[in-house]
């Protein structure tokens, strides 16, 4: 019996037009973003799971498979197979995670959109309001 | 280009009357200058001359003495009778790869008729050098630029160094000028004029279209007004750093000022503010790395607070399994399907019939059975994820005490800093000193202005590079469409690609560059400072920002001692002239004035081997000259190489003669 992922995909995508046009300014280390330093593997975990929560997703347009599914730790991995084995309540969906990982773009690529006015209208507030969010989640449960 | 001075000829110049010569012969291993003088005869204003010969200024002076003194011997001035004229003349003779240079700078002045004294307000410079086999002289525009390729103005202060004004090295707002002119001094200029070659040629192959259309017309329109803005950005760009360095100069005499005015409670505010100021900086560093800490907390936990009801769910569902004893699977789903496909266990009996049939019912219950060690990996995350989950509140009360403490100790610097200049208001001399803080504040605010200008053009030029970009695509793209212009889109594929060979490899030379200075001044570093095991590194980012590494992990760049910021300095120097293949003589004024006495051994013996090869001309007090620095120095100073600086009876003019 192993350990390993069974078909995982290689990499995962997003949208290109975010890529070229958001993606380096939010991480540019030198700037205000509270990405700032942070890789497009945290940005996409981020945006998938604020999708998810949000229970907003939609096909990957222009999509660009930039994600190298190595490059996220396995809490993250865990945290993506969540969103399928809660919704089947079915562990047997763990035999093949690559639907998994395409269902888990859908919400990245509205999850970015969220995200993307979220910080538009917050501006620097916006660790602030992800912050009390966060809290609000914690307090109902 | 290597120099070495080998003479200068100062007349008339300050407190030097009539004509003055100080040779220096130079040899590679005692390669040691020495002149002595007391504080105020005269060293810095020798190497006032030099600086002054270069550049056309002086940068150790004091301000208000800059203002108040003409340049021209007083004495020389005085003796004038109406009508008549004088100059003051610095001239450098220096030894380079190529053969003798003659730099010479005058200035003029004399008695009007009614006998007022006037100075002329232009220098005269002139640079002799040889060329093709003769000496060609230069006055006009490109005398500047002749000087600026040898040692450039921004990085003069690593080769000319004034031993008081250690501190002033490393500051920020020189380090872009610094990266500017190692670019230069690097024969980057050659990349810069490549990319100038083809992107003209560019131009030229896209006047040759032979069939255009009015789409081609268009974008060709289109290109044409982003190229014109772009070149419009990037003088204002210039213009601006160029004036942003004026500014950055003149606040920083005005800073000298006030910090040497005279006045003690003035100069004691000013080091005040210095240091409040540093404080600052530094503080607003480490909020910043603190707020980015936060930052960087809060979006690694979100996701998993957001995912917060599912991962409960696919826990509780895991746990179930595992209560059952679904989990871990005691048999593997394929090792039963196995069985029944072959009919025939291991021991040799048959699988049929009844047998056959409970096994495959019993199969149906194993699907979790290929998944099951990975699901018990997912289960120990599950639990880890809610651990880290469960400290979200804990660690976010954390850092805003962290954050709020900063934010705390900034604005109670910044309530001293005010407190600081209403002081400075009323003290004495307060006109004058408030003039000095108007200006102050007038230039920090030019300064503030220009710096986001900057800023924003560059933002602008930036984007209108990436939609020249798509525009010469959508050009090439139309072009393609007719047969008569095939041709001409090869051609211009092969200079656009050149063009961007080009830009990669500058990126690349650029990096290649600031990684050797880096590595070759934190190696140079290690090997001078006295408490090796204080330090762990030096880092010179992008800008040419200078952070000193201690070991407890702080950047300690604005609290070495002067020592060690002199042997920064020497280190940094020392890497510039490797990395960059120039080698320029290394002046320094009061060198050991404010070291201290293991610092002081380890510089007299060791800069003059470390720096074997380049000349050193050192200017020091008599105290500094002591027996042990005499000693210490005594086998890299040449014969004749040792000067003292006599002053007359009245202390008002002085001269250079040999140290016997």
């Amino acid at each position: 019996m192993s350990e390993e992922h069974r078909n995982e995909p290689r990499e995962v995508g997003y949208n290109k037009d975010f890529k070229d046009d958001v993606y380096k300014a939010w991480t540019n280390k030198e700037s205000n973003s509270i990405f700032a330093g942070l890789t497009q593997a945290d940005i996409f975990f981020f945006a998938m799971a604020v999708g998810f929560n949000r229970d907003k997703k939609d096909e990957v347009k222009n999509k660009a498979n930039d994600v190298p599914v190595s490059v996220f730790t396995e809490a993250k991995k865990w945290g993506i197979l969540a969103t399928s084995i809660s919704q089947a309540s079915d562990l047997l969906v763990l035999k093949d995670e690559k639907p998994i990982y395409a269902e888990a773009e859908k919400y990245a690529e509205e999850g970015i959109k969220i995200i993307k006015s979220h910080a538009e209208k917050q501006g620097l507030s916006y660790p602030k309001y992800l912050e009390a969010e966060l809290r609000e989640i914690l307090e109902k449960d | 280009m290597r120099f070495t001075i080998s003479s200068i000829e100062i007349e008339n110049f300050r407190q030097y009357k009539d004509t003055q010569t100080i040779d220096f012969p130079f040899d590679r291993k005692r390669n040691v200058a020495i002149i002595i003088g007391k504080n105020g005869a005269g060293k810095t204003n020798l190497l006032n001359a030099l600086t002054w010969c270069f550049y056309g200024f002086e940068t150790h002076t004091d301000y208000e003495e800059n203002e108040k003194m003409p340049i021209i011997n007083t004495s020389a001035l005085s003796a004038l009778k109406p009508n008549e004229k004088t100059a003051a003349e610095v001239t450098v003779f220096l030894d380079t790869d190529v053969g003798g240079w003659c730099i010479r700078r005058t200035i003029s002045g004399g008695k009007k008729a009614n006998g007022e004294v006037f100075i002329d307000p232009k220098t005269k410079l002139s640079v002799t050098h040889p060329l093709g086999g003769q000496d060609k002289v230069e006055t006009g525009d490109d005398t500047e630029v002749l000087i600026n390729n040898l040692l450039p103005n921004d990085l003069k202060q690593f080769f000319f160094m004034d031993g008081e004004r250690l501190r002033e090295f490393f500051n920020k707002d020189i380090a872009q000028n610094i990266g500017e002119s190692i670019e230069k001094v690097s024969q980057l200029g050659l990349m810069y004029k490549a990319a100038e070659h083809f992107e003209s040629l560019e131009k030229e192959l896209r006047k040759n279209v032979k069939e255009s259309t009015p789409k081609l017309d268009e974008i060709n329109q289109e290109i044409q007004d982003l190229t014109n803005r772009m070149e419009s950005l990037k003088d204002s760009i210039n213009k601006n750093r160029d004036e942003t360095k004026k500014n950055h100069q003149e606040l920083k005499d005005v800073k000298d000022f006030l910090k040497n005015c005279g006045i003690e409670q003035v100069e004691l505010l000013e080091n005040e503010r210095q240091s409040i100021e540093d404080a600052i900086k530094n503080l607003g560093a480490r909020h910043h790395a603190k707020v980015q800490e936060r930052n960087r907390y809060l979006v690694q936990i979100a996701p998993f607070i957001y995912l917060k009801q599912p991962i409960e769910q696919s826990l509780s569902l895991m746990q179930a399994k595992m209560a059952k004893g679904d989990l871990p699977p005691k048999i593997k789903e394929t090792l039963v399907l196995e069985l029944i496909e072959k009919g025939k266990c291991i021991c040799g009996s048959k699988v049929e019939g009844e047998t056959k049939k409970t096994l495959e019912e019993y199969s149906k219950t194993l699907g979790l059975s290929e998944i099951g060690e990975v699901a018990i990996v997912g289960k120990t995350k599950y639990k880890d994820i809610f651990a880290d989950i469960s400290l979200f509140t804990q660690k976010m009360d954390i850092f805003h005490q962290e954050i709020q403490s900063f934010e705390d100790e900034l604005e109670k610097d910044r309530r001293r800093l005010e407190q600081i200049t209403d002081e400075l208001k009323k003290g004495e001399d307060k006109e004058k000193i408030i003039n000095y803080e108007k200006r102050r504040d007038e230039l920090n605010r030019f300064i503030g202005k220009l710096e986001q200008q900057v800023k924003m053009d560059s933002g602008e030029l930036e984007e209108a590079r990436k939609i020249l970009e798509e525009k010469r695509t959508e050009y090439d793209k139309e072009l393609g469409s007719s047969e008569k212009n095939k041709k001409l889109k090869v051609k211009l594929e092969l200079v656009q690609q050149t063009l961007r060979t080009l830009a990669n490899t500058e990126i690349a030379i650029k990096e290649n560059l600031r990684k050797q200075i880096q590595d070759n001044t934190e190696s140079n570093f290690m090997r001078l400072i006295r408490k090796k095991g204080a330090f762990t590194g030096v880092i010179i980012n992008e800008k040419y920002e200078v952070t000193v590494k201690h070991v407890s992990g702080y950047n300690v760049i604005d609290h070495l001692s002067a020592g060690e910021y002199m042997i920064l300095g020497l280190s940094f120097m020392s890497a510039l002239m490797n990395i960059s293949g120039f080698k320029a003589p290394v002046i320094i004024d009061t060198p050991l004035g404010r070291i201290d006495d293991e610092h002081r051994d380890k510089i007299t013996t060791e800069l003059p081997v470390f720096l074997e090869g380049t000349q050193l001309i050192l200017f020091v007090t008599p105290t500094e000259y002591d027996e042990k620095v005499r000693t210490n120095l005594s086998t890299f100073i040449q014969k004749g190489n040792c000067y003292k600086i006599d002053e007359n009876t009245n202390q008002n003019e002085s001269k250079v003669v040999k140290n016997v």
